[in-house]
């Protein structure tokens, strides 16, 4: 039961989405629907609207950008849609192998590459496997039309206001790979890793057992580069420094006894550098501006 | 009281929860309806939670496996208040049980129960039993290990041999029946343990670590002989009712005192009647939840349906056939001695011609004419069951895990129970209840943990903080049953629904404990987190 109240509106067309998300205070975008509506009801979120998305047929389905050279990926495409897709699974198998260990089939057939991406702060599966991939996001906002590295939209760094309309990944045939270490009560990731062999090397990326999802600092020499010296694993309470080079980040336990979201938010040394802290609180995602 | 559709209890929905009599306070006080809603998060603060013991125990044994003497020292925690029938799981129900199916000289247990600030502590599917089977399957793992000896060896050279049934197991506990060598060798065999060193080194070429475990039990059910029950503390009666009324048409109710959490009643019991009574099931329609309609019953727990309730309604269904026969002697015209009742019908003896359909003698019965003053009219009885002891189903478990050396994940790769409840009403029924335990025991020794921080507060208090084992967590199981009678009720019947959840957790440990055993660990405590296994494969101690 959702006990605050809320307006709700189904835009026809993208234009007038972004004027209703710049024009109202604690709008959020409903699409999917698997992060926002827990968060609803458990009270975690309270939106005051709610623009539902799901008839914006444009960000819906996959292709290949006209240089043929990258996958292009509607942010209304459902997980399950994407864990089947021939093209993805050719030249994206990374990505396709994500899409299809997250959450469980009814999470899949309801929820959106969009709100997958925009639900970092949940761990779950797609942000590592776009960041391995070298993914850009491309968001629809009052200004037009922009791109940004999926790992940093996954720190947090998109302005509020926007739509997330599309992945858009290199393609990469099937030098890639995905693998999870599942918490057992949530199946979100303890660790998962994904891997893609590029021309410059391998590009590797890593989420859960980090605080944010991360490529590895050092991947155009190999991913030995930052793990050079690894510290011993400690407990929960001590600082973690597995292949993230933020001092204090606490690595999540099995199942989750503390929620991923009391963590600091402590960024990892990637190939972009330094980024900002993510906001990782339910409300606070919003300014994501990513398809929920 | 009605009592619609229940969802499944595994032990916590026989308790009176402070809510229950809140409710009906308010209800009184107020002159209206009122209605309890809790949330899952509430629920896990309030629902009973199980096992939780420290137990310290030793074993005494022969170096050519013989064991001689356990002697045991538990400490059990209630939570903060004793709930309904906690005390009586945590002693009792664990302590007369832990010989298990081993014919120990010298067994003892004491059991200190403890006050903490957690949860109430209660009954959870296969409480109490699945305490002591885990205390004793691990100990004859080490007791294996300290001399020597293959588990299995061991194991087999204590059974409780089968000519000693009833067996006394010294711990308050007599074995109504059992056959517990054919059992535990159909087990070792359908499970391919002679296999095992050439399925560990084919394991590792993969960066796995293979193990294998045994667990064996004895499962006291049938709760019960109300006598006895008393000596154990019950305050009040543990029999059964059944109440088997035939409608003119021949249709035939079947009305329970028990009312089902799940357990198929409406099936089961309708066979029973059926079975008994010689006639189509389809016939037969079973009530129950309603204290108005029903004869006074004590519930379903404990697996006691079908070896205390079923043999109620099987007494019942011959009370009416005894009734039909004599009163068939005079519908047919014949003496007593003379009337044969067969497939739902009497016929003279020797003469199939002059015969009854069971549904022309219920309609003779509901009228009622010609029937001598000895004979009332109408086909209605009733039994209140009460056996003269428990029933003791056992069975013999073995778990095969890999355990993967670069992550710690544990994987159960093969599971075979052999389980012996008697006679079992419905195979497919039993098939379920054997399955979904297995299941809930593979949780407990895996995922399942409820855990509170240093500030007592419950963390483990939804099902995001709370892992349960799903469909992809386990293999497809290898079942088989052996097939032991009870003496105490009329069915041959014994308990089933809950027992197949008394092995797993052992099985399962001793498994991953034989993985590991080669780097020196001798016992991890559930449950086996990858986090718990990792550690102890680069030699961290626990």
């Amino acid at each position: 039961m959702i006990l605050t109240e809320f307006d709700y509106a189904r835009p026809a067309g993208l234009d007038e989405a972004l004027a209703l998300l710049s024009g109202t205070r604690g709008a959020r975008i409903l699409a999917g629907g698997q992060s926002l509506l827990p968060d609803l009801r458990s009270g975690a979120d309270s939106a005051r609207l709610l623009v539902d998305i799901r008839r914006l047929a444009d960000l819906r389905g996959t292709g290949r950008t006209p240089d043929g050279r990258h996958v292009r990926i509607g942010a209304l495409t459902t997980l399950a849609d994407l864990a089947a897709d021939q093209l993805v699974l050719a030249e994206a198998p990374e990505l396709a192998a994500a899409a299809r260990s997250n959450g469980d089939p009814q999470v899949r057939n309801l929820g959106t590459v969009g709100g997958n991406l925009a639900a970092a702060g949940r761990a779950t599966d797609l942000p590592v496997a776009a960041i391995a991939a070298d993914a850009v996001v491309e968001l629809a906002g009052p200004g037009g039309r922009t791109t940004l590295p999926a790992e940093e939209f996954a720190a947090g760094t998109a302005p509020a206001g926007q739509v997330l309309t599309a992945l858009l990944l290199p393609a990469a045939g099937p030098a890639a790979a995905f693998e999870k270490s599942a918490d057992r009560a949530t199946r979100y990731p303890v660790c998962a890793t994904a891997v893609r062999i590029t021309a410059d090397g391998p590009r590797i990326a890593v989420t859960g057992a980090t605080p944010a999802p991360c490529a590895c600092a050092g991947w155009r020499t190999g991913c030995a580069g930052a793990r050079t010296a690894p510290k011993p694993y400690s407990r929960p309470s001590a600082p973690n420094p597995g292949s993230c080079s933020s001092p204090g980040a606490a690595p999540r336990p099995n199942t989750s006894a503390t929620s991923r979201e009391s963590s600091p938010p402590e960024r990892c040394r990637g190939p972009s550098g330094p980024s900002p802290d993510r906001p990782t609180t339910g409300p606070a995602r919003a300014p994501h501006g990513g398809v929920e | 009281m009605i009592a619609p559709t229940v969802g499944g209890s595994f032990g916590t929905k026989g308790y009176l929860y402070p809510d229950m009599p809140l409710v009906l306070l308010l209800s009184k006080a107020l002159g209206r309806p009122v209605k309890w809603v809790d949330t899952r998060t509430g629920l896990m603060n309030s629902t009973v939670q199980g096992r939780d013991h420290r137990q310290h125990v030793t074993l005494a044994g022969t170096r050519d496996g013989r064991i001689t003497a356990v002697r045991c020292t538990s400490y059990a925690n209630l939570g903060a208040y004793p709930s309904t029938i906690g005390p009586g799981v945590a002693t009792a129900l664990m302590g007369r049980s832990i010989s298990g199916m081993y014919d120990i000289d010298a067994a003892f247990c004491e059991v200190y129960a403890a006050f903490t600030n957690t949860v109430s502590l209660g009954a959870q599917r296969g409480s109490g039993r699945a305490e002591a089977a885990f205390l004793m399957e691990r100990l004859v793992d080490r007791y294996a290990s300290e001399i020597g000896m293959d588990p299995a060896a061991v194991r087999r050279k204590n059974l409780v041999p089968k000519e000693k049934f009833p067996y006394d197991n010294g711990l308050g506990w007599t074995y109504d029946s059992g056959n517990y060598q054919l059992n535990f060798d159909k087990a070792i065999e359908l499970s391919g343990y002679a296999d095992m060193s050439a399925r560990k080194a084919e394991a590792r070429t993969r960066g796995k670590r293979l193990g294998v475990g045994i667990a064996t039990y004895v499962a006291i059910c049938g709760v019960g002989p109300s006598t006895r029950m008393s000596q154990e503390g019950m305050l009040g009666g543990t029999w059964e009712s059944a109440n088997i009324r035939v409608h003119p048409t021949g249709e035939v109710t079947v009305t329970v005192g028990s009312a089902s959490t799940g357990q198929s009643h409406g099936t089961v019991f309708a066979q029973v009647a059926a079975d008994e009574l010689g006639i189509d099931p389809e016939t037969v329609q079973v009530h129950e939840g309603d204290t108005q309609k029903a004869p006074y019953g004590q519930g379903t727990y404990g697996s006691r349906s079908y070896s205390m309730a079923a043999p109620a309604v099987a007494l019942t269904a011959r009370k009416l056939k005894a009734k039909l026969v004599r009163a068939g002697a005079v519908f047919l015209g014949v003496p007593e001695d003379k009337v044969v009742y067969e497939g739902g019908a009497i016929h003279e003896e020797g003469n199939p011609e002059n015969t009854k359909t069971f549904a022309e003698l219920a309609m003779a019965m509901w009228y009622g004419w010609g029937l001598p003053p000895e004979i009332e009219p109408a086909l209605d009885e009733t039994t209140h069951f009460d056996p003269p002891d428990f029933n003791y189903p056992f069975g013999t478990h073995v778990a095969v895990v890999e355990i993967d050396e670069l992550t710690g994940e544990t994987e159960v790769v093969a599971y075979t129970a052999v389980d012996d409840a008697g006679n079992i009403g419905n195979p497919k029924i039993v098939q379920g209840q054997i399955e979904g335990s297995i299941v809930h025991g593979l949780g407990q020794a895996l995922l399942e943990v409820a855990e509170y921080d240093e500030n007592g507060r419950l963390v483990s208090a939804d099902l995001g903080h709370y892992a349960l084992p799903r469909a992809a967590d386990v293999p497809f199981f290898a079942l088989d049953k052996t097939v032991t009678p009870s003496p105490h009720n009329p069915l041959g019947a014994k308990g089933a629904g809950e027992i197949a959840t008394v092995p797993p957790a052992a099985a399962v440990v001793n498994a991953v404990v034989d993985a590991l055993s080669d780097l020196g660990v001798r016992h991890i405590d559930m449950p086996l987190t990858p986090e718990k296994v990792w550690r102890r494969l680069r030699g961290e101690s626990q």
